[in-house]
């Protein structure tokens, strides 16, 4: 009997400790609606006030931290424009690190909830003048890599895929042309999100030059528009140093994310083909 | 003699019976000479078959109840037969579209966080909490402390 309620405890223990929804320290809930508790006393206010903006600094720490660690696990020539950008960017992310890490230091030694929110304020401005027009860039470049890396995981699962049906063709267990037209729609997705990467990562290496940047906005707008059919403007958009015309919609932002959306719809047609290859051969 | 006092005469043959160790002896000696097998070993080998056949049933018995029994495992066992699947296998398979969905939903993301020019106002109706993440944590927990 109290090997089975000692159980019970472990599991219940575990389970609070594996959910990082629960929260161990009701104090410094960081989503909790501190400011629509009106019971609270203002010592109390002030106590959340604060834990929210120390958590608020150190999850900023952390996103610095992850994006600084994927820049440098990335490999390019040392020549090389990638390596170029990268060296700025992980210039540009320490400067954030400093701020953020000594901003944090002056929150914990705050002593009245007026102060905090002060501070809390002067973050947030921050972030909105520096951090996150600094950081869009950044994440772009990330991106422009790890599709590269994700179609490069898809194109093999690709080929394991064509690999088995070619297989199962030969041995008679399927009939041939079976998936030719997921075949064919997985080819197509994977080459258009091939194509979309290079644009983005054409038009976010090249930015300086404004004049080339336009061209290969253009080219990733015909691209675009002969699937999607869209009317494009023209508005003057702000890139780093140099200000180049941009076509309504087509940035490199939203060629990743078209180029990362046909990734994903490869993988459905995948596990369709899965499923469908397991019910002809009577697995399920 | 006539057909009919031959006939009487057979007849009477009908009463003559052999003695019963002639009749014994007689039957050993006929079987024991078609292997040329002497009556001793035609009566073990009788035993040997009898015992062999006994296991051979046995046998037979327990192979059926081995393939009753396996009976649902038959399914799995195909899979046996089948060439490796290294692209359509389910377990691999499907384990890859979860890491890859799910990271590739991450990094979308963090692109579409710039995107969300109006941000602070959504922010600000209190927008559910599994759907900040990253940066949106940070802007939200900022907002809370602000207004507080």
């Amino acid at each position: 009997m109290k090997k089975k309620a000692a159980i019970t405890i472990l599991i219940t223990l575990m389970g609070i400790i594996m959910n990082p929804h629960i929260s161990f320290a009701e104090e410094i809930d960081p989503l909790l609606a501190i400011n629509e508790d009106g019971s609270l006393t203002d010592a109390e206010k002030f106590e959340k006030a604060k834990a929210g903006l120390e958590m608020a600094l150190s999850l900023a720490l952390d996103k610095v931290a992850q994006l600084t660690t994927d820049l440098e696990t990335r490999q390019f020539d040392e020549a090389s424009r990638e390596a170029e950008m990268r060296g700025i960017f992980i210039q540009d992310l320490n400067t954030y690190r400093t701020y953020y890490s000594e901003t944090l230091t002056k929150a914990q030694i705050l002593e009245n909830l007026e102060a905090v929110q002060a501070l809390a304020q002067e973050v947030k401005n921050y972030r909105d003048a520096t951090y996150t027009p600094g950081i869009e860039g950044i994440v772009e470049f990330v991106s422009v890599f790890y599709t590269e890396e994700v179609l490069r995981t898809a194109r093999e699962r690709f080929e394991k895929v064509s690999a088995d049906i070619e297989k199962l063709e030969t041995l008679g267990l399927i009939e041939i042309g079976t998936f030719n037209e997921q075949a064919v729609a997985i080819e197509t997705l994977l080459k258009e999100a091939e194509d979309l990467r290079i644009q983005a990562s054409d038009i976010i290496l090249t930015v300086e030059d404004a004049a080339t940047s336009t061209d290969l906005v253009v080219e990733a707008v015909e691209t675009v528009t002969t699937t999607q059919a869209e009317v494009v403007e023209t508005p003057i958009v702000e890139t780093g140093t140099s200000t180049i015309l941009l076509p309504d919609e087509v940035t490199p932002r939203t060629l990743l994310q078209t180029s990362l959306g046909n990734v994903k719809g490869a993988y459905e047609i995948f596990l369709e083909i899965s499923t469908s290859v397991r019910e002809r051969l009577g697995l399920d | 003699m006539t057909q009919k006092e031959l006939i009487k005469q057979l007849n009477k043959f009908e009463m003559i019976e052999p003695n019963k160790e002639f009749a014994r002896v007689s039957r050993s000696v006929i079987l024991s000479s078609q292997s040329n097998i002497s009556v001793g070993e035609t009566v073990k080998q009788t035993i040997f078959s009898r015992g062999l056949s006994f296991a051979a049933s046995l046998a037979l018995t327990a192979v059926f109840v081995l393939l009753l029994t396996l009976g649902n495992a038959v399914g799995p066992l195909k899979t046996l037969f089948l060439p490796t699947l290294n692209g359509v296998g389910t377990e691999n398979l499907v384990s890859e579209a979860d890491v890859v969905t799910q990271d590739i939903d991450i990094r979308l993301d963090d692109i579409e966080y710039f995107e969300r020019t109006s941000r602070t106002v959504a922010l600000a109706d209190n927008a559910p909490e599994d759907l900040l993440n990253g940066e949106d944590e940070i802007d939200q927990l900022l907002n809370e402390v602000i207004e507080y």
